[in-house]
């Protein structure tokens, strides 16, 4: 019946991979995806991302079974690339969201005591495939609906002279802009590398075909709240004020108001729902850290994954801090590793096995 | 098995052994016909009527038979005793036993190797009352007795259709009790009817005094707090979710149905659900939402805003709030959780206490006591309003199993939000919705039907937090078996013309059964 088998369905992965990112794209949105080039950024990103998926869609099969196609030690190998580029991804997500929340929510408290009530109880909560599919489907309208309903409030604190002062200021220098429109867009793509691991995903759908459009559809909708988020920033704070602002979406729904004026700080509500999805996410990076070992007959289990990613989120190596190294880390070595591995992929996927 | 010996006396001698020290047991010896045959009546001393009087129908085929021919006794009780209602011959002698431990009289004639069972008073057992715990303005008020046949009856009044099939199991190794599986055939599906049948016997326990042990030994997740069956004690609501597709479990002595599978939002409907219309439904649906969230967080949230985050809250607001927390000598964690205590306490007083006490207790309690520990400076006003405000909440919650699990559950999220804040209220939403989404109730996921969308097979039903006009209500829920999901279909068009087929055949074309 609806619980037998250990397949999600197609809306149950689409909303996974949305709450997934959705508190990401919200807070921890790199620095140079700032005002107008930042929405061309994100643009080109999600054209760079569609390009990578359409081939991604294509391997699904190898990751069904992928010592027959990889052979046993290339397919561990790659296994432990993912495995590496999950850990680090969850180390960095931690130390955000616990640097986050000192800063904004529990003043006082150590980071590191956040940091091991996050990793035990994303460890309780992140259950099989199915229960995850569930949770995701349950939590995605909430958790969207709310977020939307607070940008919309933010919204009235919007002017739209801002934005055309950023339109006088970007006319200069077309060569420059289109650097940075680049370097945004690879940093977006960077911190969306965790689509490489969508065919991973696609194996635990249900079979039935037609539906790899919801693929596209999940890329395309958090491009589409990212160019949300950007657009509100530049029309509150116009293009020079969202210079040096860690968290601008914070700070922007500080100033949102409630009709009637009865709640004050709605960044604290916002900051509570995003902290949902950014708990989910950390619960997908130690789903999947078990799932890919799995899938190449390693002993496998969420406890190393979640006990590395808590060293890596609260450690200091000697000045090596996660949140600073991360996004060079994701643009310069896992984005080419990770589409390389597509790309031998590709090569592989006609390979006949017995 | 012992079959039933041809000789009384040996068939008296095994009763007798399997009944010796039983003194609420009666043999009584009779000789009927003429010329006379020995013949034996057991029973239990209550559970029969007087058998000489010609008011019981006991007492009226005694006395015919008492007036027959005695070698033409046999071949009239072969011939006749089965048109006595609620009668039925037994081949052996346990099952014999066990109809009479069942309430009946048994009746053992010399030379025939048969026990003829008859149905008389029964037990004695409530007669039907009003469903004390699922009150509704609009509907039937009957609520079930203990008998389970009775209970059963009760469902077939509603369902007078031979595809509601009742299945009998006797569970408990000493109490030997009745358990009535109720389905429709055609609705239910068969795997499921059986995966019940097979949890609720795969332990073998002394004794089934109430549904509530079959209920806790044939649960999945037995570590959960939330109810995996639903329980109904109105014979109406019953019916109504076997017309769903759902099975309903009926055990003896206990006026609680089981229901099963269940999901969170079939906790949250009440029978009445269907009687109003559907705007007035689908508000008194948001409400009991509103009132499950408010009694799961509301102190939560109320001691994170004090406790961490006032920033969120107006000038005014928060003055007022300073304001009537001055001189209380408690932290606000505290305060709340010895608010919630006390309330825990005049709840538990008020439903130990007997009928006309209960209520008094209510106001000593809520009045009385929360003036007294106010004007005594032992708690603010606020929090007084905050614990009244989520005990309300949780009495909104129709399901009595749900409020409870809500309550437990509420003390977690007081810990949270009063040591961690906005971040605890987010770690226990985290919990709680992952808990539930790993929930599944024979097969079918708890938080169905949120979570049904796109999933194979799932149609929607129109019918969770907003119901929909009753005539969009068209297709059954999750539960009853794909491909006969519809249970309404218009039939004939403004003017009173049939559309297609004559109604008889519409009814044995598949769509309805």
């Amino acid at each position: 019946m609806f619980s037998d088998n250990e397949r999600i369905s197609w809306l149950q992965m689409e909303r996974q991979f949305s709450l997934t990112y959705l508190g990401a794209a919200a807070l921890f949105l790199p620095g140079n995806l700032r005002g107008r080039d930042g929405i061309f950024s994100v643009l080109l990103g999600t054209g760079i991302l569609f390009v990578w998926i359409f081939f991604l869609l294509r391997q699904a099969h190898v990751y069904k079974c992928p010592e027959k196609y990889w052979g046993k030690c290339p397919a561990r190998a790659v296994a432990l690339i993912y495995q590496v580029y999950l850990i680090l991804t969850g180390g960095w997500l931690l130390s955000g969201i616990t640097g986050l929340m000192s800063e904004y929510l529990i003043p006082g408290v150590p980071r590191w005591v956040l940091a091991a009530v996050l990793v035990l109880v994303v460890l309780a909560g992140s259950g099989n495939i199915q229960s995850r599919g569930r949770f995701a489907q349950a939590a995605w309208p909430v958790t969207a609906g709310l977020l939307g309903l607070l940008l919309l409030l933010a919204a009235f604190q919007a002017d739209p002279a801002l934005l055309m002062e950023e339109t006088r200021r970007s006319s200069a220098d077309w060569g420059e802009r289109a650097v940075d429109i680049v370097r945004g867009a690879l940093s977006y793509a960077g911190i969306f590398a965790g689509v490489a691991l969508l065919p991973f995903a696609l194996v635990q759908t249900t079979e039935r075909g037609g539906h790899r459009k919801s693929v596209f559809r999940t890329v395309g909708r958090m491009g589409l709240w990212t160019i949300v988020f950007l657009l509100l920033e530049l029309s509150v704070f116009g293009p020079m004020g969202q210079e040096g602002q860690a968290f601008p979406m914070l700070d922007l729904m500080a100033g949102a108001r409630l009709p009637g004026g009865f709640l004050r700080r709605m960044d604290l509500i916002f900051l509570t729902a995003a902290a949902l999805s950014l708990m989910f996410a950390l619960g997908s990076i130690l789903f999947y850290s078990k799932f890919i070992f799995q899938k190449v007959n390693l002993a496998a289990g969420r406890l190393p994954a979640a006990v590395l990613t808590f060293v890596l989120g609260t450690a200091d190596f000697g000045g090596w801090e996660i949140q600073t190294e991360y996004g060079p880390l994701a643009v310069f070595v896992f984005l080419p590793l990770l589409a390389a591995v597509g790309v031998c992929t590709g090569f592989l996927r006609r390979r006949k096995v017995g | 098995m012992t079959e039933v010996y041809r000789k009384l006396g040996e068939n008296e001698h095994w009763l007798k052994e399997q009944c010796a020290d039983c003194a609420d047991i009666l043999f009584r010896p009779m000789r009927l016909g003429e010329p006379a045959i020995s013949c034996l009546a057991v029973y239990l001393e209550v559970t029969a009527g007087n058998m000489m009087l010609e008011e019981s129908m006991l007492g009226r085929l005694l006395s015919r038979l008492k007036e027959l021919d005695g070698r033409e006794l046999i071949s009239f009780l072969d011939e006749n005793a089965m048109g006595i209602s609620d009668a039925g011959f037994l081949e052996t002698l346990e099952d014999g036993l066990r109809a009479l431990l069942a309430g009946n009289v048994i009746l053992l004639v010399d030379g025939y190797d048969k026990i003829l069972k008859i149905g008389s008073k029964g037990y004695p057992g409530k007669t039907l009352g009003v469903a004390q715990s699922e009150k509704v303005l609009r509907g039937s008020n009957e609520g079930f007795t203990e008998p389970v046949k009775v209970n059963t009856a009760l469902i077939r009044k509603r369902i007078r259709s031979t595809d509601l099939k009742v299945r009998e199991l006797f569970l408990g190794a000493r109490s030997d009790t009745l358990v009535n599986i109720l389905y429709m055939e055609g609705l239910a599906y068969p795997d499921l009817v059986e995966l019940a049948c097979q949890r609720i016997s795969r332990y073998e326990v002394d004794g089934i005094l109430d549904s509530g042990i079959l209920e806790q030994l044939a649960e999945e997740n037995w570590l959960s707090p939330f109810p995996q069956f639903q329980t109904t004690e109105r014979p109406d609501l019953a019916a109504m979710e076997l017309l769903n597709g759902r099975i309903v479990i009926l055990c003896d002595n206990s006026p609680v149905a089981l229901l099963l599978p269940t999901t969170l939002n079939s906790f949250l409907g009440v029978s009445e659900d269907r009687y109003n219309r559907f705007e007035i439904a689908s508000f008194q649906r948001m409400l009991r939402y509103l009132a499950m969230c408010m009694a799961l967080m509301f102190s939560g949230i109320y001691l994170a805003v004090i406790g961490f985050h006032t920033q969120i809250l107006p000038t005014n607001l928060l003055l007022s709030f300073a304001e009537a927390r001055r001189g209380v000598p408690f932290p606000s964690l505290l305060e709340v959780l010895l608010m919630e205590l006390a309330f825990e306490l005049i709840r538990e007083a008020s439903v130990r206490m007997p009928g006309p006490l209960s209520g008094t207790i209510g106001i000593v309690g809520g009045l009385i006591i929360g003036d007294a520990a106010v004007g005594a400076n032992l708690v603010s006003p606020m929090a007084v309003v905050v614990v009244a405000l989520s005990a309300l909440s949780s009495f909104a919650i129709p399901n009595e199993e749900l409020s409870s699990a809500v309550r437990l559950l509420k003390y977690g999220f007081i810990f949270l939000g009063g040591l961690l804040g906005m971040f605890g209220i987010a770690v226990g939403v985290y919990l709680f919705l992952g808990h539930l989404a790993g929930l599944v109730s024979f097969r079918i996921p708890y938080l169905m039907p949120f979570v049904g969308k796109g999933v194979q097979g799932y149609q929607t039903e129109n019918d969770s937090i907003w119901r929909g006009p009753i005539k969009t209500l068209r297709l059954r829920p999750i539960f009853a078996r794909r491909g006969n999901r519809v249970r309404l279909r218009k039939v004939s068009d403004s003017s009173g013309e049939t559309a297609g087929a004559q109604n008889g055949e519409r009814r044995r074309d598949g769509v309805f059964r």
